[in-house]
């Protein structure tokens, strides 16, 4: 039997992000008007916040700062959008058409992320719904590629190296798509989806309506390489194969532990081992570690 | 004023005095001086002469004088104004009843009872009337004016000879007056941008005309008496040297335009405005452009000329004193005396190819095209016009930064046949002047873009550099703690670089002091979106102000504020439920309430 562990309540009052989180009504806030008012182009602070949900957040160009205030411009704001790409895979179609946005709606650059994935830099807030809506036409999307969620899974680079690849592949997309976010608000924001008509009824099953304290991480290795470095994620797995099968992970935990720079009260953890779990379990496996650093 | 406590008399005839006092001409008090010390001095009671040359003395008769006259303005940015207010006062004092008026308060029904009509009319647009003389130009103009035989007129006509009307508003008055039957009393006389002599002439003989001839040189003290008793204010003549505190370009990196701003010291000038008055600034021409001139004309630079009676090196009259870079019809049918070249002569002769070649360029092109001429250096400047001030719309108000002037100037810069060329005032401002240095300016009065009292919204349209006067406006209304609406319609090229004066717009939107704010910036999509498409999109709300009795301010480019009013009239055909001609009529009548002011250029 195991024992119970009752954890001790959490000192001081939830962080002020928390109140935003549950105020913002499953990640709409005001975002929408923020996203049409012509006069700035940025968004209120909190708006920011839950922009993270959404694969995005306001920056400025620091270099410009100081000359715009002297001219009465507020600052050269711009979105960085990051992309959800579970095992960092694109088809070429895709990669052409980010290839376009690129050049269409961003500064020209494409970044390849430690996690994967890819992420555009300075788009203003005009086209940020257009750009939203041509990821989305060739299948890809932006959702919970920042914020406190599941975020980028990671596994090897190649699917095709062989068929153990491509099902570790496969698993870390099945993975990534259960742990989504279920409100509509994405939808809403960017795609133009009818809004959901009573969000009471719409719920999140897995995360509840304050989503995580911080960002989570998971990423799968094949032996004999650690290319995800797995013992630096939240949930490492390492796949277990037996005559070229893939039959399993051993799981490691771990991660960041929403360490602050600073507060001694906060540090990182290097995963460890704690067992083994069949592959037909992985993915619910990973919902309920997650929903442990959620409480 | 004499009064009981500076002066020996009692009450009774402190008043009796000053009422006499004051429709005495110089001509009589000095008569009177002579009269009074003489019979104090003999010791005897002088029996007052009965009252001498008739038309003379009118005063002297004891009877009012039974000339009335009317002097009608129509002036945008206050020139005609201020001159029909300054005649009228002198003919006051002369013993006169006399009526000024803007044009567009003069009820037409009155036109019966006008004995003398002095109409005072600048030119604006495109050789258009100015606001404030669109209702009576066209009414002078339509089938409702009244035959006008037992008036007796004179006109005098402002106007600027660089453009291609020249004086028209006078003109049409002038040429209508005398169709409908009134008779001219003094010839038209048109002004170019220096008009404060021929109208001073004008009116002297005007003058000259309703006294008879014998009072002519009564008049002629009594206009000097008037001058001397101005306080001294700052003007083209006599400008104030105001020191540069700030400068900056409102433009970020990348952007097609470069708007300066500019702020100004006014200390100790005593200088004071009002929201919506503009600053004029009288620029130097750029020296380059002077030497390459005069190395063109093959002149010495250190020649010396005679300007206004003063002797001065070429290049300083080029440089300080005269107009070197517009051309006009005028000039180049003078310049046209001096050179028999062919080709000169057949494109002057061409209305259409003139216009066409004068449109961007200047004498330096003249010169290098067609010279040489056959001039002299004093020859030569005699043809040239003196340098004309440039006038900017004030962007802050005195109450928010005492004895301080802000303007915002958009540089005027453009390439004709490969040379780049310099917009005179606004090149010398970005390129010449730096914080510091001093600027000669003085203030431009515009009486007709004024704001309401406190409680009245008020829409102002103003893209561009057409945002300077509202920046004013804001900052006054801040400080006054009006309580009325306000709401902003601005737009430019791009909202990242060129949103003139974000933050502040910001801040007082954060406020409350800006109601509302619109914006256009026309490239930042496929398809051009100006302040009028605006508008549109808020047509029912827009309306709904009106209605509620809110001041509509167009400021900035001529294109722009036509395709205003015409969005304006759909507005109101469509929320109104109104004919075009009804919308018309709406606009008509919100000008006549001045709920519908423009400052365009
Ligand atoms: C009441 C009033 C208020 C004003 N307020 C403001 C204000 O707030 N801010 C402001 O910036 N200006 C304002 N102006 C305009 C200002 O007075 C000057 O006209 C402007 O700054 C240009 O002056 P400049 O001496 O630089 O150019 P100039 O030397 O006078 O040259 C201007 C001329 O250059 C020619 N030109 C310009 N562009 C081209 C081109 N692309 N091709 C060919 N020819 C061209 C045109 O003939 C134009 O008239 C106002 C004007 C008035 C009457
Ligand atoms: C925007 C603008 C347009 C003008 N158009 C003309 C014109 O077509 N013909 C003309 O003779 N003068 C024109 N002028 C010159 C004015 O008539 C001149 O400056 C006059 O002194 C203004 O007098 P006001 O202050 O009484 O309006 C124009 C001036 C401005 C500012």
């Amino acid at each position: 039997m195991t024992k119970k562990v009752v954890l001790p309540p959490q000192e001081g009052k939830p962080s002020d992000v928390e109140e935003m989180k549950a105020a913002s009504n499953y990640l709409r806030g005001t975002l929408e008007q923020s996203m049409q008012d012509e006069l700035t182009s940025g968004i209120p602070d909190l708006d920011n916040r839950l922009m993270k949900f959404h694969g995005s957040y306001l920056q400025d160009d620091r270099d410009q700062r100081l000359e715009r205030e002297r001219k009465k411009l507020e600052p050269a704001y711009q979105f960085m959008v990051r992309l959800r790409m579970p095992a960092g895979v694109a088809t070429s179609k895709q990669w052409l058409k980010l290839d376009e946005l690129a050049d269409k709606y961003g500064n020209g650059s494409i970044k390849l992320t430690t996690r994967q994935t890819i992420q555009f830099h300075g788009i203003l807030k005009w086209n940020m719904k257009k750009h939203m809506q041509e990821i989305n036409s060739v299948l890809l999307d932006t959702i919970a590629a920042c914020g406190d969620v599941n975020r980028n899974v990671m596994c090897n680079a190649n699917p095709y190296q062989s068929n153990l690849h491509r099902e570790v592949s496969d698993i870390a997309s099945q993975i990534s798509q259960h742990l989504l976010p279920r409100t509509n608000a994405y939808y809403e924001i960017w795609l133009d989806h009818e809004k959901v008509v009573d969000t009471q009824e719409e719920q999140e099953p897995i995360y509840g309506a304050l989503y995580l304290p911080r960002k989570f991480k998971i990423g799968i290795a094949v032996p004999p390489a650690n290319d995800v470095d797995v013992f630096s994620q939240d949930i490492g797995l390492i796949a277990v194969v037996e005559k070229d099968e893939l039959i399993g992970f051993n799981v490691a935990i771990g991660g960041g532990m929403g360490m602050t720079h600073g507060d001694t009260k906060t540090y990182p953890q290097l995963a460890r081992v704690i067992g083994f779990v069949a592959k037909e379990k992985i993915v619910d496996v990973c919902e309920k570690i997650m929903t442990v650093q959620r409480d | 004023m004499l009064e009981v406590n500076n002066s020996p008399f009692n009450e009774k005839q402190v008043q009796q005095l000053n009422e006499l006092l004051a429709t005495l001409t110089t001509q009589q008090k000095i008569w009177l001086t002579g009269f009074l010390s003489a019979s104090v001095a003999s010791g005897t009671v002088v029996e007052v002469p009965k009252a001498t040359q008739g038309e003379a003395a009118p005063i002297a008769t004891n009877e009012p004088v039974s000339k009335n006259i009317t002097i009608l303005y129509g002036s945008q940015t206050g020139n005609a104004q201020k001159l029909a207010e300054n005649f009228g006062e002198q003919l006051k004092n002369v013993g006169f009843d006399v009526t000024v008026q803007s044009m567009s308060d003069f009820k037409t029904n009155g036109l019966k009872k006008l004995q003398y009509l002095l109409v005072i009319a600048s030119t604006h647009g495109e050789g258009e009337p100015p606001d404030n003389a669109i209702s009576f130009h066209s009414f002078l103009h339509g089938k409702r004016a009244p035959k006008l035989e037992h008036v007796k007129f004179a006109v005098l006509s402002l106007g600027d000879s660089s453009y291609e009307y020249f004086c028209q508003t006078g003109k049409d008055f002038d040429a209508q007056l005398e169709k409908l039957g009134a008779e001219r009393i003094v010839e038209r006389v048109d002004c170019d941008l220096d008009y404060a002599e021929p109208a001073e002439k004008w009116f002297e003989a005007v003058k000259e005309k309703l006294q008879g001839d014998s009072s002519v040189q009564l008049s002629h003290q009594e206009a000097t008496a008037t001058v001397l008793q101005e306080t001294v204010t700052y003007n083209r003549k006599n400008p104030f040297s105001a020191e540069i505190i700030e400068k900056i370009n409102l433009n970020a990196e990348g952007s097609n335009k470069e708007t300066i701003h500019l702020e100004l010291s006014l200390e100790n000038s005593g200088i004071t405005f009002e929201p919506g008055d503009s600053l004029a600034i009288i620029p130097i021409n750029n020296e380059n452009l002077v030497h390459s001139l005069i190395s063109a004309l093959k002149f010495d630079a250190t020649t010396n000329v005679v300007i206004d009676g003063e002797s001065i090196t070429l290049e300083e009259a080029l440089t300080k004193v005269l107009e070197i870079t517009l051309l006009t019809k005028p000039l180049m049918r003078k310049l046209a005396d001096y050179t028999e070249n062919k080709e000169f002569h057949k494109l002057i002769s061409d209305e259409e190819s003139v216009k066409a070649y004068i449109f961007g360029r200047d004498l330096l092109d003249v010169v290098e095209t067609f010279g040489p001429f056959k001039w002299d250096a004093q020859s030569f400047v005699n043809l040239l016009r003196k340098m004309p001030a440039r006038q900017y719309s004030i962007s802050s108000s005195l109450s928010a930064y005492p004895e301080e002037v802000h303007v915002t100037v958009g540089v005027v810069r453009y390439e004709v046949d490969e040379r780049e060329r310099l917009g005179v005032c606004s090149t010398y401002i970005a390129d010449q002047l730096e914080v510091g240095d001093k600027v000669q300016v003085y203030i431009q009065q515009n009486p007709n873009f004024r704001l309401p009292n406190d409680e009245t919204p008020i829409i102002m349209i103003g893209p561009g550099t057409g945002v300077a006067p509202f920046r004013s406006f804001i900052q006054e209304r801040e400080e006054r703690g009006a309580t009325g609406e306000n709401w902003l319609f601005f737009g430019d090229q791009h909202f990242v670089t060129d949103f003139l004066y974000q933050k502040e717009w910001l801040d007082y939107l954060k406020s409350g002091v800006l109601t509302k704010m619109d914006v256009a910036f026309s490239r930042d999509q496929p398809e051009k979106v100006y302040v009028q498409h605006k508008m549109l999109k808020r047509s029912a709300e827009l309306y709904e102000w009106l209605e509620r009795g809110a001041v509509v301010y167009v400021c900035g480019d001529k294109g722009m504020a036509k395709d205003v009013e015409a969005t304006l009239l759909q507005i109101i055909e469509k929320e109104g439920n109104k004919t075009e001609e009804e919308a018309k009529e709406y606009i008509e009548k919100l000008r006549s309430e001045k709920r519908y002011q423009r400052d365009v250029y």
